[in-house]
């Protein structure tokens, strides 16, 4: 049969390869062919195992009918922060490599159920940015407007899935670096909890928010590889949101998304209303400051994360990973532990705001706007012009301080450009955000 | 903390780095310093810093 890898989902998929309508080895050549044809516009992959790709695809097919291997002939992007076995991890740097023997605990995971690893997907350099931008190997490019920015920093994988040049991703997110990227490449990112999946063998940026998730075209696609990442049973999520209570995080709405963002993130709402649940506007208090909270406590670890090789070879890095890395180590202890005070205070106000409403869940843009070109250096949000990173962390780094999961879903485009909306729980409410995100998508799909 | 900070970190810039790095890393550091302003002026007093992941109450 013809294989449209960019029209597949991993649900559609597995079922085929399990009625033996496809097989791995022509799902494989299938996405081989997508990236022969659209990596080098995308530069989603740094680096591509064609050979070892096709081996994979046939002991796959060799293993027949498998339903205890949830991800048997899927093809999967990995970024390259994440160790695969016998492909080099360069953290997209030109001055940092490590050829590893085995595979990262998450990559194990994978091909433990049958996932394919294709390749290493592009990345901001050492995972330390929200934009894309690689000065090392150049920029990975929107499938849906190569002029346009990835978001980062899981830009690779993120565009991959996008442009079906993989069928899901691999990716980290620190401050925003799954949920960013798959607002702006209009695929589902799905952020875990904090320490639920493990990071042995991902380069570190900042143990205090560094999680490991998946990239997907859909939630349910989402909650399988999630699954298979948190060592758990693969369940379909609960598609109706019903009985939900679920607030709306009303300040990031009016003032910091544009308008149209902002009207999309209502329409979700609504949409979520109209299937039984009950969605409320919340205020937290101080919530606006918690990307001076993030910076401060991010700056301090990934100083202490690179310190050794930043002493080595300072100059060979990135010039802005460079500044923020320098920036990092000049902060004195007490700024340090002033940071954590005030997360701790911020997860107890929001836990509180959480409380008080009854709620299951917060909803929210992921982006507040869809993704800028290349070249900018500042969006307008109303009538002011912030810079580009700035905007971009936004939304999901507040998300991060919290410490539970939180999805990005598709949930409207504008002028061609996707936006998502962000969906955050408690830690350990995978299942919740899972059953939001998918009643979402099935609403958008029907 | 910020003014006593800000006096030290300017400090150490102008010590360790020339020419353009040391007016990115300059920019940056007067962003890094208004953080840190707008965390001093939270009621951390008797607050527990976070350590590891959050256990909502």
């Amino acid at each position: 049969m013809a294989v449209d890898a960019a029209e597949l989902t991993v649900a559609r998929a597995r079922a085929e390869i399990e009625s033996g309508a496809l097989s791995p080895v022509e799902l494989t050549d299938a996405v081989l062919e997508r990236i022969s044809e659209r990596n080098h516009e995308l530069n989603a992959y740094l680096y591509v195992d064609e050979e070892g790709a096709r081996a994979q695809a046939r002991s796959a097919e060799d293993a027949g009918h498998a339903p205890d291997l949830p991800l048997r002939g899927i093809p999967m992007c990995v970024k390259d922060i994440i160790d695969v076995a016998d492909m080099p991890t360069t953290a997209g740097a030109d001055h940092w490599r490590r050829d590893p023997a085995t595979d990262a605990a998450s990559v194990a995971r994978l091909r433990a159920a049958g996932a394919v690893i294709v390749g290493k997907g592009n990345t901001n350099e050492f995972a330390y940015g929200i934009d894309g931008h690689n000065p090392h190997w150049g920029d990975a490019c929107n499938h849906h407007d190569p002029e346009r920015i990835t978001g980062g920093s899981t830009s690779g994988p993120a565009t991959a899935v996008a442009g079906g040049l993989a069928l899901a991703g691999l990716g980290t997110d620190t401050g925003g670096s799954l949920r960013v990227p798959s607002s702006l490449c209009g695929v589902t990112g799905f952020r875990p909890s904090l320490g639920s999946v493990p990071l042995g063998g991902v380069v570190a940026l900042a143990w205090s928010f560094d999680v490991a998730g998946p990239i997907a075209r859909t939630a349910e696609d989402c909650a399988v590889l999630l699954a298979v990442l948190q060592g758990r049973p693969v369940a379909p999520p609960d598609p109706s949101p019903a009985g939900l209570r679920i607030g709306l995080l009303a300040e990031l709405l009016a003032d910091h998304s544009e308008p149209h963002v902002a009207e999309g993130v209502e329409r979700a709402a609504e949409t979520l209303r109209a299937q039984g649940a009950q969605v409320v506007e919340v205020r937290p208090r101080d919530l606006h400051l918690a990307p001076a909270v993030f910076r401060t406590i991010q700056l301090v670890e990934a100083s202490r994360a690179h310190a050794k090789w930043f002493n080595r070879q300072r100059e060979r890095y990135a010039p802005r990973v460079r500044d923020l890395l320098e920036c990092g180590r000049l902060l004195p202890a007490d700024a340090y532990v002033a940071a954590q005070q005030a997360r701790r205070l911020l997860v107890d106000e929001i836990a509180d705001t959480v409380r008080e409403h009854r709620l299951d869940a917060l909803l929210a843009p992921a982006t507040p706007v869809t993704a800028p070109r290349r070249d900018a250096a500042t969006v307008t949000i109303g009538d002011r012009e912030v810079p580009v990173r700035a905007a971009l962390l936004s939304m999901t780094a507040p998300v991060s301080l919290l410490g539970g999961p939180a999805a990005a879903v598709p949930a409207g485009t504008h002028e061609g450009m996707p936006f998502g909306a962000q969906i955050a729980a408690r830690p350990g409410a995978e299942a919740t955000v899972l059953r939001i995100a998918t009643a979402l998508q099935g609403a958008d799909a029907g | 903390m910020a003014e006593d900070l800000a006096e030290r970190l300017l400090f150490a810039v102008a010590r360790e780095l020339e020419g353009e790095r040391r007016n990115a890393v300059l920019n940056l550091l007067r962003e890094v310093l208004a953080d840190l302003e707008v965390i001093d002026r939270l009621p951390l007093e008797g607050v527990e810093p976070q350590a590891g992941p959050p256990r909502w109450p």
